[in-house]
């Protein structure tokens, strides 16, 4: 198993698209999309009960071994973050490598 | 007014609205799955489009007709404006273009509402109303993002923030209701009646039906709204009140209304249009806006303008507003 960064990040499901042009042009070398999340925080209760999925949100995870990578992604992903609200969390992971 | 009430508080789409916010109110677990959900919204798109193409290939339309599809593009444009410039004195920059383009858009399903009201009334209406629903649809998503540009905070091209006119463009001209409700309408006007003959059942029999079912859900999650509003849960900004909400998501569609009507009065248009054209100006969007102010504005908040069209300016329109604009009308064209 190799040490890594587990990067999950939550975000409406309506800039989902953003996010993964985002992650891709920052050099994530792949995500994971968990669609239908949903929870509560700053702009309140998200349900995932609309048509239009505005009140719903979606989680990226994100696996990387590079430090300025990882880097890269977390400062990307904040200044989309801090327009449209969201959390972005980085945390030690251990991958194994198949 | 009472007859008028009465009759559309007594019709099933009305009644299956309420049953669904009954069902939210006492924790029933009715639930309408979010596809389904989604396939009743693009069915009614679907349908309200053929129909009025179809109705559009009866005749060329007169210059009254034209009148009023250049009023609702004209009360398009002009409902965000003073809508933003009302609203800038109490939000921020993109909380007030969010709001003035919630409320200068339209609802669809209002729409939709309004003509399955006219028909079980047995009053004519034009089918070049869906066009002007159509119309109604984008001006006011690109005029909210303008105002914003213009009075938010300044970013150049290429920063975090700076608008991309081509994604802008694409969401809210090109969002899947207003493609699905143009495409339909041209579909319905190709094919007229010939057309209209082989999706009879399908956009005819069943309509009423589906309308009733997609309200049931809109009744559950306008509940929803409400309770998580009244809780406090819906993180509004700071200094914004329910109060405030509530007065606003009603009285500036009444004016609204007033404009549309007033517009429909001095145009002369029959009384269904007259009535058509009042709703549209009335509502206020809850599926093409939100969908697209998140990409094109995720700074606003979206708990303040989704759940003021929604669980408040949408029922309204529904249980009052709709005979209530119809009550006005109808005595203006008596007079």
């Amino acid at each position: 198993m190799k040490p890594c960064k587990r990067i999950e990040i939550v975000i409406e499901q309506p800039l989902a698209r953003r996010l993964a042009e985002r992650l891709d042009e920052l050099g994530a070398p792949g995500y994971t999309l968990i669609p239908n999340a949903s929870g509560r925080g700053d702009r309140g209760l998200r349900r995932g009960d609309e048509v239009t999925d505005t009140f719903t949100n979606c989680m990226f995870v994100v696996a990387c071994d590079d430090d300025a990578a990882v880097a890269r992604i977390v400062e990307g992903v904040r200044s989309l973050i801090a327009r449209s609200g969201g959390v972005c969390l980085v945390s030690d992971a251990l991958w194994v490598r198949h | 007014m009472d007859s008028l009430f009465l009759v559309n508080l007594g019709s099933p789409p009305l009644l299956f609205f309420f049953l669904g916010a009954a069902a939210a109110l006492v924790r029933s677990d009715l639930e309408i799955p979010a596809p389904v959900a989604k396939f009743l919204s693009l069915y009614l798109l679907f349908a309200i489009g053929f129909k009025g193409g179809v109705a559009l290939s009866g005749g060329a339309l007169d210059g009254r007709d034209w009148a009023g599809l250049i009023a609702a593009l004209g009360l398009a444009c002009a409902v965000p404006l003073y809508g933003f410039l009302l609203l800038r004195r109490r939000l921020g920059a993109a909380d007030a273009a969010a709001l003035a383009a919630t409320y200068g858009s339209i609802s669809a399903v209002t729409f939709v509402t309004a003509t399955s009201y006219l028909d079980s009334n047995d009053i004519d209406w034009g089918g070049h109303l869906v066009a002007a629903m159509a119309l109604m649809e984008s001006p006011a998503i690109i005029i909210g993002i303008l105002l914003y540009r213009l009075y938010g905070e300044k970013q150049r091209d290429g920063e975090e923030g700076a608008i991309d006119w081509r994604e802008l463009g694409r969401e809210s001209c090109l969002n899947g209701s207003v493609f699905l409700i143009v495409g339909s309408m041209v579909i319905g006007w190709v094919t007229g009646a010939r057309g209209m003959t082989a999706l009879s059942p399908f956009v005819g029999d069943l309509f009423t039906g589906m309308l009733c079912l997609f309200l049931l859900d809109m009744g559950i999650v306008a509940a929803r709204r409400l309770r998580d509003l009244r809780r406090g849960n819906m993180g509004l900004p700071p200094g914004t009140g329910v109060g405030f909400l509530f007065g606003f998501a009603i009285l500036f569609p009444l004016f609204n209304a007033a404009v549309a009507g007033t517009l429909g009065w001095l145009l002369a248009l029959p009384e269904g249009d007259a009535l058509l054209l009042t709703v549209l100006g009335a509502s206020a969007s809850y599926i093409a806006v939100p969908a697209a102010l998140r990409l094109a504005l995720p700074e606003a908040n979206p708990s303040l303008y989704l759940p003021m069209s929604l669980a408040v300016t949408f029922p309204f329109n529904l249980l009052v507003g709709i005979p209530l604009y119809h009550q006005i009308i109808r005595s203006l064209v008596a007079a």
